[in-house]
């Protein structure tokens, strides 16, 4: 018994010695990181990443219909969106992504199509993987977002399968939308099917888009 | 005490412990979010190279409003602080290669004689400006500020946009007397484009009210209490209380360097404030084991 009341005591104190361990770690391990591309700014010291994991399977969107993904308005962030959803023959999603800021007037909205990496090594028979950059300054795109959604401009109704998914993990806010507006309005209706693809892993240099690091 | 009882005694124990340690956390987590509240200046490049894009430049004083020397009442710690980003996204840009030069007039008077930034009363060339660990797109010259008057710095080098292409940079800008800048009386040798101003460090005195060490008869409470605490805000404002300027050498130029960054100072008080519970629950346990032991020795 004695030496049950020691293992607790014991077990009590690696626990503690973890919590401390994870707190300072926090603290002084969370600075920038840098990951596949150049102008990936990380999550900044004293700050942890926010993720949103939507399941589309079993989901139609009729054409012309918008699902809403991300809304972190008013502020406009940096991070990644990972998307799993059917394709075209060239790897173009028959779903459209877009990412600026919707607001509740037109004249200050600006939303533009992402530019998406394509990654072969993910995708199956029926769904396509991408991964792309928010803000991607490079390779195009909308330079300040608080909000990505999903579009159906392909003109039918788009089912996605099982499997298919949109995980958005947001890793630094950069600024505020009511500080440093957008100047010009763009709109949904301005814009038409098909996000620009990159593909790191076939034989067209071309397609690579910039700020990669090998 | 029964066996049960030193046992859910030692997890009421455990649990309050790790909620202390949880609220440190939390503290230490947020503090460094709450460091800089200042006013800057920014101009904005435009590239001709290949593949950038417009970038920002920010530039100002760490601690601003800045104050120049008053031993055992202001740090000075004033560092040239720089921030660089991506101007469309706001995206920090982590890698530059710069330097500064830094000028210096006693006051007006001296400024407005000029014809040029090399009359200045003094002026210091070529200090390498370095990145801030774990802060991408932040640089900074350290030093403390030694007198008060009318500050400038031409920033010059080259700004790595993001792999692709190489930005120079050679940009130069004054103080502002006021905050807010914009139409200074200070700008003519201000290189185009700047908006808005940092403060010329002025002298801490002239902030006192109702005046320096003066203690009269007619102070109300209010007013000594008040006192009181715009000095702890300025102790706090300084980023670090524990270091005030006491017997550093000063420079010809006007500053003191190497300044202890607040940023170091800021990291070291939170080490220790993670290494005292830490040290307290390895006490804790530490006496609880020890009796233990004496305990089961003498049965």
């Amino acid at each position: 018994m004695k030496g049950e009341s020691f293992t607790k005591l014991k077990s009590y104190k690696l626990i503690l010695l973890a919590a401390g361990l994870a707190a300072v770690g926090l603290v002084y391990g969370g600075a920038t990181a840098f990951a596949s591309h150049s102008f990936e700014a990380g999550v900044a010291r004293g700050t942890i990443p926010d993720n949103t994991h939507i399941r589309l399977d079993g989901l139609t969107l009729p054409a012309g219909g918008v699902l809403p993904l991300y809304d972190a308005s008013p502020n406009f962030v940096a991070g990644h969106l990972l998307l799993r959803a059917p394709c075209d023959d060239d790897n173009v999603p028959t779903v459209t992504v877009i990412a600026g800021h919707i607001d509740e007037s037109k004249e200050k909205t600006y939303v533009d199509k992402v530019p998406l990496y394509y990654i072969a090594h993910a995708s199956g028979p029926d769904s396509c993987v991408w991964h792309s950059h928010i803000p991607d300054p490079l390779n195009g795109g909308a330079p300040k977002v608080t909000d990505i959604a999903l579009v159906n401009f392909s003109g039918e109704d788009i089912s996605f399968n099982a499997g298919d998914v949109v995980d958005i993990n947001i890793q630094r806010v950069l600024g505020s939308i009511a500080q440093a507006p957008y100047a010009d309005s763009q709109l949904l209706s301005d814009l038409t099917h098909g996000n620009p693809v990159y593909d790191l892993n076939d034989d067209n240099p071309d397609n690579d888009g910039l700020g990669h690091k090998d | 005490m029964t066996k049960s009882q030193q046992e859910k005694s030692t997890t009421k124990n455990v649990l309050m412990l790790a909620t202390v340690a949880a609220v440190l956390s939390l503290v230490l987590v947020s503090g460094p979010a709450m460091q800089h509240v200042f006013a800057h200046s920014n101009v904005v490049i435009t590239p001709t190279e290949e593949h950038a894009n417009k970038i920002k430049i920010v530039l100002g004083h760490t601690n601003e409003p800045s104050f120049a020397l008053e031993e055992g009442i202001h740090n000075t710690v004033h560092n040239v602080d720089i921030r660089i980003s991506d101007a469309a996204t706001s995206l920090p840009i982590p890698n530059a290669n710069l330097k500064i030069d830094k000028y210096y007039f006693k006051d007006v008077k001296a400024f407005d004689r000029a014809e040029s930034v090399d009359k200045a009363t003094k002026v210091e060339k070529g200090v390498s400006v370095a990145a801030v660990h774990g802060e991408a797109g932040s640089f900074k010259v350290e030093q403390r500020i030694t007198e008060p008057g009318i500050f400038g710095y031409r920033i010059y080098g080259t700004v790595n946009y993001f792999d692709v292409a190489s930005i120079p940079v050679d940009v130069t800008k004054f103080c502002s007397m006021s905050e807010g800048g914009g139409t200074s009386a200070l700008a003519k040798f201000d290189s185009p484009g700047w908006r808005g101003g940092y403060n010329c460090p002025g002298d801490i005195e002239d902030i006192f009210w109702p005046g320096k060490g003066k203690s009269t008869k007619h102070d109300t409470a209010e007013s000594v209490a008040e006192a009181e605490i715009r000095q702890v805000g300025l102790e706090q404002g300084s980023n670090d209380g524990s270091i005030l300027a006491t017997g550093n050498a000063a420079t010809p130029s006007g500053f003191i360097q190497p300044a202890a960054s607040s940023g170091e100072s800021i990291a070291a008080l939170q080490i220790l404030a993670a290494g005292l519970p830490m040290a307290a629950v390895a006490g804790f346990f530490g006496i609880r084991m020890f009796r233990q032991h004496k305990r089961d020795h003498m049965l």
